[in-house]
């Protein structure tokens, strides 16, 4: 059993191996280069940022607390939001008003059904004297 | 809901983000260094140098780990956010081998000593790092391209 | 699913082959590190072969020449082939100081003789390596011999011992993984 398990491990081994071996000639040149740019940033970090952890725990609380702030704004899982609900209602106010310019503005008058003639709250037709039932 | 939800998994995320890159390197490297008689060669300087920049970039990665997972799926601040975490990780990644981490060296008393040297390791890691950075600055191009059709799925 | 995120997914498939990659090989590094240097079986230093070579003019007590061979064998039982073997011996020349104008009387000194790395290249795995360190008369440092007339105590037995601290360095692990072992101040032999 164990040399079962010591036979599949080299087999294993080889694989890895191999893959690695044609690999590495290719990322090991681009992990010195972010090596490189690291390096710097760090050496940045060490003579600017590096006496006190009070800037680190502030950024941290900053993200942690614009993180919130921007979640509530723009939950992103609905077009509302506390701020977008005023522009959401302009936009329905201004939906119907566009569709209304269509509309003839003498059919909203009440009219007879007989004679066409303007009729308003009146239940008998002044012209021809018909009952606007 | 739904900001209330992504806000906890943030909170979530943050704290497994902080357990892993502050917590448990702090306790072990404390717990390493106060052993004694252990056969390491560590100085008191690279002690506070290696727990100072475990301390400062696991905050960093942990802040930006609450942004990162509170934002919705495939929206373009996640994107950002994400690859900003990738770099700041980068830093906290290296601040291993910048502090001496990379190699160490074991004291056999009266015999010798041992040295391990992991720097090609890490550099291959920094390589595979890179092109994790590649794939994050990709999401975002993608995310901006198609927000239209991902604000779609998303509100449905 | 969108084009764009298929071929997201299979970059990112790549990255996590080439992590789990690194990964598998630096246990088995480690794995295999431990199955050589815990058998001993695996070192074999041929010290009946070994031979140390020194000529002293016995009217002038000048060192003439001084060379020495160590052969020794290494098995790789492990993973991988252990690439740039390289084994460094620095030769250490310890006497008692005599009052012959020289820094301190009875004062026992020890002055470095040799210092030279010679590279054995690679061992591949389930071979051994045998090899043979050479130090020739022209690697040593004869600068720091003492002088036989003034400097050295023939009186004390013996008059002189050396010393050798060995360093044996290499890569494993498909290189990604550099060893050094020292081992320091290795009594070797004496004169006479």
């Amino acid at each position: 059993m164990i040399f079962q398990v010591m036979d599949f491990l080299e087999i294993i081994a080889e694989i890895v191996g191999s893959i690695l071996l044609f690999l590495k000639p290719i990322v090991s040149p681009i992990g010195a280069f972010l090596v490189d740019v690291t390096t710097a940033a760090a050496q940045f970090f060490k003579d600017n940022l590096g006496t006190s952890l009070t800037f680190y725990i502030v950024i941290c609380v900053i993200l942690v607390v614009s993180g919130i702030i921007v979640n509530i704004i723009w939950p992103g899982d609905r077009p509302g939001s506390i701020f977008s609900k005023g522009v959401g209602k302009i936009e329905e106010f201004d939906d119907k008003i566009e569709g209304s310019d269509d509309e003839d503005f003498v059919d909203e008058v009440k009219r007879c059904k007989d004679c066409g003639n303007p009729v308003g709250d009146s239940e008998i037709c002044p012209l021809c004297g018909a009952r606007q039932i | 809901m739904g900001a209330v939800k992504n806000m906890l998994k943030g909170f979530i995320f943050t704290g497994i983000y902080a357990v892993f890159t502050v917590v448990i390197p702090l306790v072990f490297f404390t717990l390493i260094f106060s052993i004694e008689g252990l056969p390491l060669e560590w100085e008191q300087q690279d002690q506070n140098n290696i727990m100072f920049w475990l301390v400062a970039f696991g905050l960093l990665v942990s802040g930006l780990a609450f942004f990162k997972y509170s934002s919705p799926k495939q929206s373009i601040r996640k994107a950002v956010f994400a690859l900003i975490q990738v770099i700041v990780n980068c830093l906290y990644i290296w601040s291993y081998r910048f502090s001496g981490a990379a190699e160490v060296t074991f004291v056999i008393l009266d015999f010798g000593f041992f040295t391990l040297d992991l720097s090609q390791m890490l550099l291959i890691y920094m390589g595979v790092y890179f092109l994790t950075i590649i794939l994050r600055v990709y999401d975002i191009i993608d995310f901006t391209i198609n927000r239209e059709k991902i604000r779609e799925n998303r509100m449905k | 699913m969108r084009p764009s995120r298929v071929f997201r997914l299979l970059v990112r498939i790549f990255i996590l082959f080439l992590t789990i990659s690194v990964t598998a090989v630096s246990i088995l590094g480690g794995l295999s590190a431990v199955m050589i240097l815990s058998n001993q079986d695996n070192f074999g230093i041929d010290t009946d072969n070994a031979e140390f070579n020194l000529d002293i003019n016995n009217s002038t007590l000048i060192i003439e020449n001084v060379n020495f061979s160590l052969p020794f064998n290494i098995t790789n039982a492990g993973y991988f082939d252990l690439e740039n073997f390289q084994l460094n011996i620095q030769l250490g020349l310890n006497y008692s100081q005599i009052d012959g104008g020289g820094p301190g009387v009875n004062e026992t000194r020890i002055v470095r003789i040799l210092d030279r790395t010679q590279n054995f290249g690679d061992i591949p795995k389930g071979l051994t390596g045998n090899f043979t360190f050479f130090g020739a008369n022209s690697s040593f440092l004869h600068s720091s011999f003492p002088d036989p007339l003034t400097d050295i105590d023939w009186t004390r037995s013996p008059p002189l011992e050396f010393y050798a601290n060995f360093t044996i360095s290499l890569d494993y692990s498909v290189g990604m993984h550099s060893i050094s072992i020292t081992v320091i101040n290795i009594k070797i032999g004496e004169y006479p």
